[in-house]
């Protein structure tokens, strides 16, 4: 059964503005968000997951301009527009309401000056979901009891630093889906969290998808963390998707030897602490213009072709597409 | 914020106060020059010069003065100039006035121009608009205030005649000392407010705060302009104090008969307690202003108590 698109990424290209040219950071990348699914975005750090995510509700860093592609958006307000042309304007009243976003860094992430369950109403105020003051502290301390909050009703005037990481990460969860919107994103919503924690903002998440059929991309490095919430799964390398498969399938069988290598990176119990495996090199500097596979110089098994020409995307399972020359051979 | 932490604070200004009055109190003891033969002239008999002495309380020993300085001091009596014959606490009473108006005159101005610049600065980062403030705010803070005065003064009173050359009661005759004194607030707080502005810019709430449906500029005033205010609002309340004490210059440029022309007038006539009387007085306004920029940044920032 295919399920109706509620956003689609298409060519989506985005570049850094230098002085002595563009460097391209997303190249024409395509991603499908049904509705009502949980979609992971993996990668390395500075693999484009947060600026793909960030074109999406428009807040890109200053110098980074789209170059290409779109993004449609098929909900309720502004069905069928590309949100990369849409008005500034049109755009931030989209933003909170239908496309609401959840980062990495919830010390960071909240005003230290404000009452966090005032952030929280503030949401409801802009998109005047809520006549007054007190109609939107009523509903915010309901959010937060359902996110699970202890004593919503004090923790409403606490201030940011007066709670715990994972408090605060519940507080951004609640202002996130305050005005049930119908794309969450989140950004690495756990990186900065104990690993107790993260299990339970993880099923917080899940849960406020289920209950509201609301779709959500969620961007993460952490491989455990999509096994765990994810319906299917995109993977980025330097700026573009080398791989997208259902969850299943990309851990039953991995069709990319990055995807293999970040696989293979989750150290077993039982292996002895000296072999934990890697992916050889790093991240190459991204530079103006590339030729051939960006993947060939930490590749380990490589061929001729992959140094000079790009390669396409191939199905290799139901639902599962890789770009890889290796993978394009075996097929033919 | 607590009650018992602000009590505590004001305590700490008295005993400021009183460690102020007994240095200065001994410098101006310590320094060459006796009072009584700067007050009379050359040709005057010992015995007269001793018995202004006893009259003026100098023969008593130095923790005896002290001691009825100090006593004076808590009922509000300063003593009486030596020169102008007058109580000190009524001769501060009657200039402190002038440096006020001129004072909030130079801080409205300075603030206005320096905030609003510093604003234009860190939203225009790195275009033309920037650079032109910034080159403003650098000229602010380093030329020296009797420079600024005297450029004031050449430009819009001789060859512009504008403003008058120095204070003569109007409103107008205010504007160009207010310039002078507040140029280098001014600059200092563009600067500030830039690079304070430019950080809270660059903070992930500013990106949640878009998240949530306000624009860019709703960001910049409802989230990160708070945030930005804190070190400059500590700054301006140092620096208002500052202008209430130390227009030296500037009074004595403009010839405002203020706080500064009184330390000065002290000064040059040895005048005991007129200066012990100044410097208290303006000791007293900096502790106020150090408390009051504690009082103000624990209103606004939440995570800061008074201690």
């Amino acid at each position: 059964m295919i399920k109706e698109p509620l956003l689609e990424i298409k060519d989506l290209s985005v570049s850094i503005k230098k002085a002595d040219g563009n460097i391209p950071i997303i190249k024409k990348v395509n991603i499908v968000i049904p509705r009502g699914t949980i979609v992971g975005l993996v990668g390395e750090s500075g693999s484009g997951k947060s600026m793909t995510a960030r074109t999406v509700n428009g807040i890109l860093p200053p110098k980074a301009v789209v170059t290409g592609g779109s993004v449609i958006w098929h909900g309720k307000d502004e069905k069928d527009k590309d949100l990369t042309s849409l008005k500034e304007r049109e755009l931030r009243k989209l933003c909170g309401r239908g496309v609401s976003m959840v980062f990495q860094e919830p010390m960071t992430s909240l005003n230290p000056l404000m009452r966090v369950g005032d952030q929280v109403s503030e949401v409801l105020l802009i998109h005047g979901l809520v006549k007054n003051r007190a109609e939107a502290r009523k509903k915010v301390v309901a959010m937060f009891d359902e996110v699970g909050i202890t004593e919503p009703d004090l923790r409403y005037n606490a201030y940011p630093h007066q709670l715990s990481g994972g408090m605060r990460q519940r507080v951004m969860i609640a202002m996130a889906v305050i005005c049930e919107p119908e794309l969450l994103i989140a950004d690495e919503p756990t990186t900065a969290l104990d690993v107790t924690i993260e299990a339970q903002i993880l099923k917080i998440i899940r849960n406020m998808c289920t209950a509201r059929n609301m779709s959500a991309l969620f961007i993460t490095h952490n491989m455990d963390a999509v096994a765990k919430l994810c319906d299917e799964v995109y993977v980025m390398y330097m700026g573009r998707v080398v791989e997208r498969a259902p969850v299943k399938e990309i851990f039953d069988s991995p069709a990319h030897p990055y995807t293999r290598g970040l696989l293979s990176s989750i150290p077993a119990i039982g292996n002895s602490p000296e072999y934990l495996n890697t992916i050889p090199g790093n991240i190459p500097e991204i530079k103006k213009e590339t030729k051939g596979c960006d993947f060939c110089l930490r590749c380990s098994d490589d061929i001729r072709k992959c140094f000079f020409e790009s390669p396409k995307e191939v199905m290799t399972g139901e639902g599962h597409y890789a770009s890889c020359h290796i993978l394009e051979d075996k097929l033919k | 914020m607590t009650v018992s932490g602000i009590i505590k604070r004001i305590g700490g200004v008295f005993l400021v106060l009183l460690g102020v009055m007994l240095l200065i109190f001994i410098m101006l003891r310590i320094i060459p020059g006796d009072p009584v033969s700067v007050m009379l002239s050359e040709h005057v008999s010992q015995e007269t010069i001793d018995r202004i002495k006893i009259s003026m309380g100098l023969d008593r020993s130095l923790p005896a003065q002290f001691f009825s300085y100090l006593k004076g001091a808590v009922r509000g009596d300063l003593g009486e100039s030596y020169f102008l014959k007058e109580p000190v606490v009524d001769l501060i009473a009657e200039a402190f006035p002038y440096t006020l108006k001129l004072a909030v005159f130079a801080a409205l101005i300075a603030w206005a121009f320096g905030i609003i610049s510093g604003m234009i600065c860190a939203m225009f980062n790195n275009s033309f608009p920037d650079y032109l403030f910034r080159g403003l705010s650098l000229f602010g803070v380093s030329v020296p205030i009797f420079m600024v005065a005297l450029c004031l003064q050449y430009l819009l009173y001789f060859k512009l005649s504008v403003f008058p050359l120095s204070y003569d009661g109007s409103f107008g005759s205010m504007v160009l000392p207010a310039i002078a004194l507040g140029w280098n607030s001014a600059g200092s707080v563009a600067r500030l407010t830039r690079s304070s502005l430019m950080e809270q810019l660059g903070s992930p709430y500013i990106d949640t705060a878009m998240a949530k449906g306000l624009s860019y500029k709703g960001a910049v005033i409802k989230h990160a302009f708070r945030n930005a205010m804190l070190p400059i609002v500590t700054m301006m309340a140092l620096q208002f104090s500052g202008m209430l004490s130390g227009a030296v210059i500037t009074e004595s440029i403009f010839s405002i008969p203020g706080i500064g022309k009184l330390a000065l007038t002290a000064i040059q006539t040895r005048d005991m307690p007129l200066l012990q009387g100044t410097v208290l007085f303006t000791a007293f306004l900096i502790a106020i202003g150090n408390l009051l920029a504690d009082v103000l940044n624990a209103l606004l920032d939440p995570r800061i108590s008074v201690s």
